[in-house]
């Protein structure tokens, strides 16, 4: 099997696996008991939590760690309502983003808040102008994805967070897709909230975190004991924080070298697509972008069809649209940057990750090439 | 009254849903020459398993096209 798929999950790295399975057989216990097996759970999750606040720039006291990047989303969006309940208020954030985001806000407007989505361009990039041009006097909150999961474009989120210095509108950061793949350091982005999850940074699923920066409030997610400062309650899930912690640290070790490898098996995978299909076009900004991931679209062929032909393969890519009963239902980021019905259909996301080789990208061609010609030929 | 459809290739008479669905499936709902399940797997260069495997799992996710 090939799996060009990491950003919807990377496979956990051995390292990051080896360090969390003792927490689940020999030192399983409760980070909140006060017996020594407890206490060693307590310690790793707290070396986890300064591992993680080292990645990013923060200080450990500012992690939270949550079940997921969208439950980190939804309690930030929610959590900043509810603090200003009953006033009105207003709130910005973009059209591209995760539905994580994109759906709490549409909760939000149902209960009456104000919420303004920034359009992007053709590029999937937000305007820092468009942003300071929907502030209003009563915008309490602006959130905006650090780097898309659809198109991979980065947005300019340290030049938001410059414009909203010294206003008294708190700024959130969606950097699941971002954060062990690219740089993130809060204190440079001038960020509030950041959200990012471990299994998207080779970590186990089942472990987000929340970026809080020291001295802004928010209302408890689950009330109970005193886990989490407090804010959310619950027995710890110590091997996946541990998992987190640890695949967090050697994201960042190898980053760089990563980065590097995995643009040029994005480049090679366009030039040799192009070499074959020359229609084949990339969405979003060509510069701007994570370093393994490509939307590609395909004229004249669905790009859920392409997907399953490629699965046929032993080849795991993704496709932009929501097939729902049997009708694809076009991706609303493609749709907002400008794109036809018809052409968000005909994308695929094609993510690398650390494990792919060169060889693997080779094939990736090869078939993606041979499938598109064989739903062409009988369009 | 259903739209009785025979595959492109061998000639084999009214497709069943099956290989109509996996035919939209697979190649698109602008498919034009369908392709019987046999057919379908030489021409994508699968097995005739690897198919129905994938209609079990469509027609389980509740993919319409099957109905």
């Amino acid at each position: 099997m090939i799996y060009a798929d990491n950003a919807a999950t990377t496979r956990i790295s051995d390292t990051a696996f080896a360090k969390m399975l003792p927490f689940l057989r020999e030192q399983y216990g409760n980070a909140s008991s006060q017996y020594s097996l407890g206490v060693k759970a307590k310690k790793a999750v707290e070396h986890a939590r300064h591992q993680v606040a080292i990645a990013i720039g923060a200080d450990a006291s500012e992690i939270t760690f949550t079940s997921s990047g969208s439950e980190a989303n939804s309690w930030v969006i929610r959590g900043i309502a509810e603090k200003f309940h009953n006033k009105p208020i207003h709130v910005i954030t973009s059209s591209i983003e995760h539905h994580s985001v994109l759906n709490a806000f549409l909760t939000l407007e149902r209960s009456g808040v104000e919420v303004t989505y920034i359009p992007v361009g053709k590029n999937g990039l937000v305007e820092v102008a468009d942003i300071k041009a929907a502030i209003k006097p009563h915008t309490r909150l602006v959130s905006i994805m650090f780097a898309n999961n659809e198109i991979g474009t980065i947005q300019p989120i340290a030049e938001v967070g410059q414009l909203l210095k010294g206003k008294d509108i708190l700024f959130h950061t969606d950097a699941v897709q971002a954060v062990g793949h690219i740089p993130v350091d809060v204190s440079r982005l001038g960020v509030d909230f950041l959200t990012a999850s471990a299994h998207k940074f080779y970590g186990a699923k089942g472990t987000g975190i929340l970026y809080k920066r020291s001295g802004i409030e928010l209302v408890p997610l689950v009330f109970g004991g005193k886990q989490e400062h407090g804010l959310r309650a619950g027995t710890e899930n110590v091997a996946g924080i541990v998992s987190a912690g640890c695949a967090i640290e050697e994201s960042i070790e190898l980053m760089a070298n990563e980065a590097k490898r995995l643009r040029k098996m994005v480049e090679d995978t366009i030039e040799g697509i192009k070499e074959k299909i020359p229609s084949v076009r990339v969405n979003g900004d060509v510069f701007h972008r994570l370093p393994g991931t490509v939307n590609l679209c395909f004229n004249g062929i669905s790009g859920e069809s392409l997907m399953h032909l490629l699965d046929l393969k032993g080849i795991c890519v993704s496709t932009s649209s929501a097939c729902t009963a049997g009708r694809d239902n076009p991706s609303h980021v493609l749709l907002a940057l400008g794109l036809s019905e018809q052409e968000a259909r005909s994308a695929i996301r094609i993510s690398y990750g650390r494990y792919n080789t060169t060889a693997e990208v080779e094939k990736v061609i090869i078939e993606i090439c041979n499938a598109y010609l064989k739903i062409l030929g009988n369009c | 009254m259903a739209k009785i459809i025979d595959c492109y290739i061998c000639g084999k008479k009214n497709l069943t849903r099956n290989e109509i669905g996996l035919n939209k499936k697979l190649i698109g709902n602008e498919v034009k020459k369908f392709h019987c399940l046999q057919c379908l797997a030489d021409y994508l260069e699968v097995s005739v398993e690897e198919l129905e495997e994938r209609i079990t799992e469509f027609k389980d996710a509740g993919c319409s096209l099957f109905e």
